[in-house]
């Protein structure tokens, strides 16, 4: 039988815990009772709690003990997906590791896991192990489709898709999830690759102004007048269509003078 | 000739401009060397590390409690996340009276909104479920997002030293 004793001075109210022939049960007592560590026969303590506990706001709670931690029960080879599946925060009694983390007092050490708020705060990986990750691979592949064997150059990639369109997506943590600057779309062609002749690529060069770069011969068209990434991009479209037919139309009123 | 009315009229109508006005400033005292930190006394203070450690060790022996984008280069809605905080702080102390052992942890995963909270096991756990549920289901009605606690319990303050 063992009886843990708290000074009364420094709480006005405590508990003390006891285990009298392996049955556990609260005492709740006042500053001004003190129970010695003597022997406390069942009865005397039965009789002692419910007096006291009438005498403190009639409460009787009936606690059950905490038990032992995950750790304790896990084996090597577990599967560790099944403890973390997603990002979560650091659990000292899930993690079987003995993490320490923090600045020590003076000639001590770091303090241990439990109910340590650094640990709490930092984003953790611990969701991310390599077999995780293969699982979402494994899980990902059946919406896969193979890259096709027949652009395996950057050359080739150009020759059949000479247009390149642009867009960012954000990713950031707040109440919505938009950004009105996700919906910027960036054309990118080449001039040789599209069908002009002199005169029409004097033209489409003197239309674009400081769209077109020399250096590099390629025509950038920037949309953000839409609101939606999808207007953009037809808009885009539409520009380079309009510009392409326009380079090709021989305007002969403003020739003959 | 020293014409001492026109030199007075120069002078008063300088001083009446608005480049010579001094007005009184008010503002709260910020007393920011006294903020957040907890006097050293006899040595019967138990104080937690979060506690220990003054506001200018952030970033060296402390770190942040609250993590989202919005403090970053060409990020917005800074203020608003600290509005949150402040308010979630508050309800999270009030909800859980007398039971929070540390500091409210905040965390923000895109649109979730992640509350790390250490508690000292002062309810039966039916209680503490109930106000989690009560917590999350509030809180998300309130900010139009989902929200989710992740509690740990300990059986006392965790105690880092004595001031």
């Amino acid at each position: 039988m063992a009886a843990y004793i708290t000074h009364p001075a420094l709480s006005s109210l405590s508990k003390i815990n006891c285990n009298i022939n392996a049955i556990y049960c609260f005492i709740s007592f006042s500053r001004r009772i003190s129970i010695s560590s003597n022997v406390l026969s069942t009865s005397a303590v039965t009789t002692e709690s419910e007096a006291a506990g009438r005498g403190v706001r009639g409460q009787r709670r009936s606690k059950r003990q905490a038990g032992e931690p995950r750790t304790e029960r896990m084996t090597v080879d577990q599967d560790w997906t099944a403890v973390y599946p997603t990002a979560a925060s650091f659990k000292p009694s899930t993690v079987p590791l003995p993490v320490r983390m923090g600045y020590p007092v003076k000639r001590g050490v770091p303090p241990a896991k439990k109910g340590n708020l650094e640990l709490m705060k930092i984003p953790n990986f611990l969701h991310l192990t390599p077999v995780a990750i293969k699982k979402h691979c494994e899980a990902l592949k059946q919406f896969c489709t193979e890259w096709p064997s027949a652009l395996d150059s950057d050359e080739k990639c150009m020759k059949h898709f000479p247009i390149q369109v642009q867009s960012k997506e954000f990713v950031s943590a707040g109440l919505s999830l938009q950004n009105p600057d996700a919906r910027i779309v960036t054309l990118k062609v080449k001039l040789s690759s599209l069908n002009l002749d002199d005169h029409a690529r004097k033209k489409m060069i003197k239309l674009c102004e400081e769209r077109y770069c020399k250096d590099t011969d390629t025509l950038t068209i920037t949309t953000d007048s839409c609101p939606l990434r999808q207007q953009n991009y037809d808009y885009a479209m539409y520009l380079l269509t309009v510009l392409y037919h326009e380079s090709w139309y021989i305007d002969w009123i403003v020739i003959s003078f | 000739m020293w014409d001492g009315n026109h030199d007075l009229d120069i002078v008063s109508s300088q001083l009446n401009s608005a480049a010579c006005f001094r007005n009184i400033h008010c503002t709260a005292a910020c007393l920011k060397n006294r903020a957040a930190r907890i006097r050293v006394g006899k040595g019967d203070k138990s104080v937690t590390y979060e506690q220990a450690y003054h506001p200018h060790h952030i970033g060296h022996r402390k770190g942040w409690l609250s993590q989202h984008t919005s403090n970053l280069q060409g990020e917005d809605g800074a203020a608003e996340r600290v509005v949150e905080d402040v308010f979630i702080r508050r309800f999270m102390y009030g909800t859980f009276h007398g039971c929070l052992a540390d500091e409210v942890v905040i965390k923000r995963r895109g649109n979730l909104l992640v509350i790390c909270a250490v508690m000292i096991q002062k309810l039966l756990p039916s209680k503490f479920y109930f106000l989690i549920g009560y917590t999350e289901e509030l809180l998300s009605h309130f900010y139009k997002c989902p929200v989710q606690i992740e509690m740990q319990t300990v059986e006392e303050k965790v105690v880092y030293k004595y001031l």
